[in-house]
């Protein structure tokens, strides 16, 4: 393969590294996560991001929790 | 003074002095396993004599306020909830609002056709279908309405492919 094929390849084919985040995957895995919670641990989840803009607002650090 | 948003606790006190409300908006949204944020509490309350006095002690125990651009101090009372439509509210337990319709006029009767009944808690909730929020927020027409439609779209995507 000559140097101007390579390049147009790589060009053409960004690395997993390379490429945008889906938003599409992403919201769908965050939707689901929160599909599998039981309906009192999607409140808590919503009560504990409000808790966390309020901390932030006030200043302090806020704790993080991430979804799997 | 308005206070830290605690969505549980006003539940509860509604749960505790038998007001018959259907939760609304973002929180029925979230109980409905939309992954959005909110920072109030709306509810469609039933509009009747007896229920708009159990409603107004709560309020009253919750030290409610109708946020008032002008900064005046006016505290609802079953009167004001008999002939008022929109009470946006702050208490000490956070912004609530209180409807007595929602979308196209649909009242507490008309929304419990529309409604799911969720245990939270312990407490017996009366939450707005899904459809039903996406509906509302369709006709509010809101920048804040259009800007959560897509992931409460595709959250109603995913559940029903997840009941097929």
């Amino acid at each position: 393969m000559q140097r101007d094929e390579i390049e147009a390849a790589q060009l053409e084919e960004p690395s997993p590294e390379d490429s945008p985040p889906n938003s599409i995957d992403h919201d769908d895995s965050l939707i689901l996560w929160m599909l599998s919670l039981s309906p009192e641990k999607r409140l808590e989840v919503a009560q504990g991001f409000v808790d966390s803009v309020r901390i932030l607002r006030s200043g302090r650090r806020a704790p993080v929790s991430r979804h799997p | 003074m308005a206070g830290e948003l605690r969505f549980l606790d006003i539940l509860s006190a509604l749960a505790r002095h038998e007001v018959a409300f259907v939760v609304v908006g973002g929180v029925a949204a979230i109980l409905e396993g939309a992954p959005i944020s909110t920072f109030d509490l709306d509810i469609v309350f039933h509009r009747t004599t007896e229920n708009n006095l159990r409603l107004a002690t709560v309020l009253q125990e919750l030290n409610a306020s109708y946020k008032d651009p002008a900064g005046r101090h006016i505290v609802p009372d079953s009167t004001k909830l008999d002939s008022i439509n929109v009470h946006l509210l702050r208490t000490d337990l956070g912004p609530l609002d209180l409807l007595s319709r929602v979308g196209r006029n649909l009242t507490y009767e008309a929304l419990l056709d529309r409604s799911i009944d969720y245990e939270v808690a312990g407490l017996q909730l009366k939450v707005l279908n899904l459809e039903t929020v996406i509906e509302c927020k369709e006709i509010a027409d809101r920048d804040k309405d259009r800007a959560a439609l897509p992931i409460l779209r595709r959250t109603l995507e995913l559940k029903r492919s997840g009941d097929d």
